[in-house]
């Protein structure tokens, strides 16, 4: 291994294709240091130059899983090789915020007497 | 669309795409008393999509029922009718007149200005009486309205039954039933 570089593998579960994940790592600026998608078993390894202090590796599915994205903090030294699982839901689906909902008025006293005309607010 | 949601309603529904979140509820119902909306706060969620509401009204409609349609004509008690929608579809408790002739709808919609239809079939009416089973619409501009109804006597009808072997010849006692198709 290089002494001056970090070896960061990232391990992503449930895999089924490459590129279902995007692999991100951020310095302490938050400077995007690295980039890459997963291959089709979800892995992805990244080497950092001269590593120094506290990095970030955000982890994204492309798809509809839950959650859309873990981060987690390292520490990176540069004589270490790290190894991180990523855990996600497998096929779940986030509801959508917006839904189509249907408003039913009908009259209090003749049960199901639909209400001709009217409007309904909520605010 | 943000907060506030306006949804039209019609034949009693109305559609809009709402974000998830808690409201609350008000009414615009012409010849509804608007605050009575039942709930008057509503929380929309994935997997929920039909909330149903009501609403009241406090009108009374008076439906008199003579045998000539006039206020001063001879009542006629038991004749039924049933409050409907715009297709005929009947909802609630039927009414029945009574001795004086009067079948009473409570709750029903009134406004000044531009008064809700209000629709109403008979269903049945006292022995030997006609009546008409038609749809009916009426609309109030006042709380409490009376609307005369005709339902008149049955013409006198007279049978003849005779042999079919001896033309003219009578028959001189049976009895005849009509059943109606």
């Amino acid at each position: 291994m290089d002494k001056e570089r970090a070896t960061v593998a990232v391990k992503c579960i449930p895999a089924r294709c490459e590129g279902e994940y995007v692999v991100t790592i951020f310095d302490a600026l938050n400077n995007t240091v690295s980039q890459s998608g997963t291959d089709k078993y979800g892995k992805a390894s990244v080497n950092i130059s001269n590593p120094s202090g506290e990095y970030r590796i955000r982890v994204r599915s492309v798809n509809l899983k839950s959650p859309r994205a873990i981060n987690t903090w390292l520490s990176l030294r540069p004589d270490r090789g790290y190894l991180l699982y990523f855990l996600f839901g497998r096929f779940f689906i986030i509801p959508p915020c917006r839904v189509e909902a249907t408003f039913r008025l009908t009259d209090r006293n003749y049960d199901g007497l639909p209400i001709e005309k009217g409007v309904i607010v909520l605010a | 669309m943000p907060s506030p949601y306006v949804i039209t309603i019609t034949d009693g529904e109305g559609s809009e795409r709402i974000l998830n979140g808690s409201y609350t509820v008000t009414a615009d119902v012409t010849g509804y008393n608007n605050v009575s909306i039942t709930p008057d706060s509503v929380i929309v969620e994935p997997g929920i999509n039909t909330y149903n509401f009501t609403i009241a009204a406090t009108g009374t409609l008076t439906l008199h029922v003579t045998e000539d349609g006039t206020p001063g004509g001879t009542p006629v008690a038991g004749a039924t009718f049933v409050r409907c929608d715009s297709s005929g579809t009947a909802y609630g408790t039927p009414v029945v007149s009574d001795a004086n002739g009067d079948a009473v709808f409570p709750f029903v919609p009134f406004d000044a200005v531009n008064p809700p239809n209000i629709y109403y079939r008979q269903t049945a009416s006292a022995p030997d009486h006609e009546f008409d089973g038609t749809l009916q619409i009426v609309t109030m501009t006042t709380s409490t309205e009376t609307f005369e109804v005709e339902n008149p006597l049955a013409a006198l009808r007279t049978v003849n039954l005779t042999d079919t072997n001896y033309a003219g010849l009578p028959i001189e006692s049976g009895e005849i039933t009509f059943t109606e198709v």
